[in-house]
Order: structure tokens, then sequence, then C-alpha cells
């Protein structure tokens, strides 16, 4: 399938992603509106994260990982471009613009503040800008109200959730064009899991979203269009 | 036949054995230590061993200059090789290509096996005259020679451990800060090494104990002088090559009582690195 003339944000074409030799995705086509949310489901193990990790390049970190394929993205300030093609130079900036938040929760061994500010520091926003930045992506995911004394404690002693959520606001702080996320809701109780539901239904009005799910309720709720995977 | 619950507690027997033989071993030698150099504790005139003057022939029998000395080779060594070391693990790390990382890992290991008289030996030959006639001062067997060839020699010790120590930083952390936009070096520099500096504190700790301990090139490099070196230019005799020159046949002279203490103070330095080193792994993120 070839990128339709319509309103997209990221078209996959026949992607092929190998381990080594194992070949965990084979010719995947993908196509996300822009504005939207889209759905990936299918069952463990068939390659879902890999297609996540995939569109920001971060398959790039995991040695014996090879894509082949296109994958076309329109960022707001400039022409289409196939990110499978772009040099590893500029791959900062691209992962920047499209956030990926893991399905484990995997927080960095610092503060609660300092995990959120982490990508601010490196875009070399303002001290004051980052205080800012942090409290409100924080607000954003429900947390702020749970860690706001605790900003300086280490973010490994917040629970599976709040670290989750943590996750989430790490990425909301970047502001990025696209969001890639990858169970988002699996370490959350039902009461949380709607809030963040709610906080995707409204992100998707600014930004696009592509998003793993298991759960069919969800994909149910919440997708715009749906793909399915193995 | 033996049943399996004889072999376990015979197994258990041999290697409680080997613990207790190898443990003791430490305690052993700075009991020996001690017990030659403890009369100089005890006649009190330990401070005339820390004096400034090594003559035996008039009964002076200062180590102060061998300490000086040995502190001034070893920190300058580490001044050069610590750095160096962690610029090395750091390049090999990030910048050098899986292949070509390998096969400078391959290169450094085996620099870390050389033995260090043939460092000393080709020292001598190079590097000893170069120092003299870039310097126009002195042999060129100085400070500045041996603390090169010392810093040569530790670079491999401090760099394979702090490579060993970035790579243990978990996977995810990687992933994760490479996911938020961080460069490989950001990732390096905020994320790997913070979580990885009590390594790489180890790594040079263990380098210096190393460049500290190290007897052959200080006695080919050093020039032996016994003085306290003013500049890094002037000869230098460490605590090491002092024990192996001094040559004391009688058990109950000054100068046989002079070489253990030199030998105690070589050991509690190695014992406070590695107090220092738990210390420091046990401290809090």
């Amino acid at each position: 399938m070839s990128a339709s003339a319509g309103n997209w944000k990221i078209a996959v074409e026949n992607l092929d992603v190998f381990y080594g030799t194992r070949q965990v995705l084979k010719n995947v086509n993908v196509e996300a509106a822009e504005k939207s949310l889209t759905c990936i489901v299918g069952p463990s193990g068939c390659g879902k994260s890999t297609f996540l990790m995939a569109i920001n390049r971060l398959i790039d970190e995991i040695p014996g990982a090879k894509a082949k394929g296109k994958i076309r993205v329109k960022l707001n300030d400039s022409h289409p471009m196939d990110v499978l093609k772009l040099g590893d130079d500029r791959l900062p900036q691209l992962r920047r613009r499209i956030g990926l938040v893991f399905q484990n929760p995997n927080v960095l061994p610092m503060s609660v503040f300092n995990n959120v500010a982490f990508p601010l520091k490196i875009m070399r926003a303002r001290k004051k800008e980052i205080e800012e930045k942090v409290e409100n992506a924080l607000k954003k995911v429900s947390l702020w109200e749970e860690v706001r004394s605790r900003l300086n404690y280490p973010a490994r002693e917040l629970s599976g959730g709040q670290q989750q959520r943590l996750c989430l606001a790490r990425v909301l702080a970047m502001g990025p064009e696209i969001l890639l996320l990858d169970e988002p809701t699996s370490f959350l109780d039902e009461r949380l899991a709607i809030k963040i539901e709610s906080l995707l239904m409204e992100l998707k009005k600014e930004i696009t979203i592509v998003m793993v799910s298991h759960y069919l309720s969800q994909v149910n709720r919440l997708a715009d269009r749906v793909y399915r995977l193995g | 036949m033996m049943d399996c619950r004889r072999k376990a507690q015979i197994s258990r027997a041999i290697l409680v054995l080997s613990t207790v033989v190898t443990g003791s071993m430490a305690l052993v030698i700075f009991l020996f230590l001690f017990r030659f150099s403890l009369p100089l504790f005890s006649s009190g005139s330990l401070g005339k061993f820390l004096s400034k003057n090594w003559d035996p022939d008039a009964g002076a029998f200062g180590v102060y200059p061998m300490i000086a000395g040995s502190a001034c080779i070893a920190s300058l060594a580490m001044v050069l090789a610590a750095p160096l070391g962690v610029a090395l693990a750091v390049f090999m790390e990030l910048y050098a290509g899986s292949r070509f990382s390998r096969f400078l890992r391959y290169f450094v290991e085996l620099m870390s096996g050389i033995p260090t008289v043939v460092y000393g030996f080709s020292a001598l030959f190079i590097l000893v005259p170069l120092v003299r006639n870039t310097f126009r001062y002195g042999s060129g067997f100085c400070v500045l020679s041996a603390s090169l060839v010392l810093a040569l020699l530790v670079i491999p010790t401090v760099s394979l451990i702090t490579m060993d120590r970035i790579r243990e930083v978990p996977r995810d952390f990687v992933l994760a800060a490479g996911s938020l936009g961080a460069s490989r070096l950001e990732t390096l520099l905020r994320v790997q090494l913070p979580y990885a500096w009590r390594g790489v504190i180890s790594a040079v700790v263990l380098g210096g104990g190393r460049a500290l301990g190290d007897t052959i090139i200080a006695l080919m490099l050093a020039g032996n002088a016994v003085s306290v070196p003013s500049s890094l230019l002037d000869s230098a005799r460490t605590l090491t090559a002092h024990i192996a020159l001094v040559s004391a046949a009688d058990y109950e002279s000054l100068s046989f009582k002079a070489i253990f203490l030199c030998g105690l103070v070589l050991f509690l330095f190695s014992m406070f690195s590695i107090v220092f080193l738990r210390v420091v792994e046990r401290l809090k993120e």
C-alpha cells in the first residue's frame, strides 16, 4: 500500500524488521492520520513494540536490529521524510518530535524531577521553563499531587503505576508531534486508566498518536483506526 | 562409595579452607610487617625514620624521600592515566564501532599483560633520551619519565574496568535516554557515567594502587636518588624501588627494619584504598 494523498502523518510501507537473522516484522503497512489515534493490536510477541521503535528509529540502539522498507513521516516544518534514510546525527531531533513511552516503565536512575526534566535539559531549556513544563506534564498525567513533595526522591521509589505516568509525563514535556504509546495503561488501576484515556482523547486533538494495546474495550473507545499485526 | 552428603561436606571443607588460607594471607603479611617494624614504634625512633635523611653509614634511616617519591610518581601517573583511561573507554564504547572497538579492547588487554620490565626497557632507550634532550636538564632518569611509563601501564586497568562498568548500565536506561532525544554522547555523560561513577572511581583507585605498587619501572626510570623531588625532572626513589635496592643481611639492623617500615606504609596505602572503595560502593545514589 502506498501512502494516500490524504491527511496522513505516518505512512509505513512494506516494513520488514530483523533481529539478526530472525524476522520479527514482515511487510507491514500502516497509515496514521494526523491528529488521530491509531491502535496496533496483535498477539504477544508479534512485534508491536518493535514496530513502534522502528518509527522513531530507536530500533537502531538494539544490537543486530535492522529495518527495511519505508517509514514516511510528515513533521510540521519539513517535507515528508523517510525516517529509515535519516543519518544518525538527525536521530536525537527526530526522537524528540516522535516521543515513545515504553510498555514497562523505564525511569532513569535519577530523581522524579530530573526524569521529566531530562529531555528539556538536553534541549537546553531555561530553568524556569523546565520547572513550568515539568509541573504541567505531571499535572496532565494526574501525578503532580502525588509527587509534588517528592520531586527530589529517586524515581524508582515510585509505584509501578506512578512510574508509568511519570514516563508519559516525561515524553509530554518534550512537546512531541507524534506520540508512540506501548500499552500505556498496563500498570494502572481502572480509575487512573480512565484518566489517562481521557488525556489521550484530549491529546489526539493536537497530536498524532499510535498506540499498542491489548485491551479491546480500550481500543474500541479510543481508536480512530485499528491495525492488526501477526 | 561416598554418598552425596559426604562429598558435599568435603567440597565445603575444601572451599572454607581455601577461603581461610587466602583471606588470612593478608593478615599474616600485615602482622609480619608490623612485627619487624615494631621496634621502630616502641623505641620512639619512628620520627627519625620519617626524616629526610637516608645514610646507613651515618646511622640515618629516614624514608620520607621514598614516601615523597612514591607519592609524586604515582600521583602524576594517575593525573595522566585517569582521564586518558576513561577517555579511551568512552572512545571504545561510543565512537570506535563494534569491530574496531573489539580490536582496541584486545590491544588494551594485551597492553595490560605485557611485563612491566618490557615497558621499562623500551622507555630506557626511547623515553629517557627524549626527556633528556627535550628538557636539557639532568639525565632523563626522573619523576616525569617514570610517571609517563607508569601512566601507560595503568591506562589499560582504568579503561578496561571503566568500559565494563559502562556496559553494565542497564540497557533500559540507554533506550530511555535515546527515546528522549539524547545523543549517544549525552546518554553516556548524563546517564551511563553518573550511574557507573562508583565503578570509574574504583578503576582509578585500583590503577593508583598499581602505580604505587610497581617496582621495576620506578627502579629503571626514576633515577633512584634519595631526595625529595622538587621538580618533575628530578630523580627520585620510590618505596618499592627502595625495598629492592637496600641490601641488609642483619635482621636486627635498623636498615632492615626501615625496609619493613616501607613495606608497612605500602600495605597501609593498599588497605586504605580498599576501604575507600568499599565506602564508595556503599554510597547511595
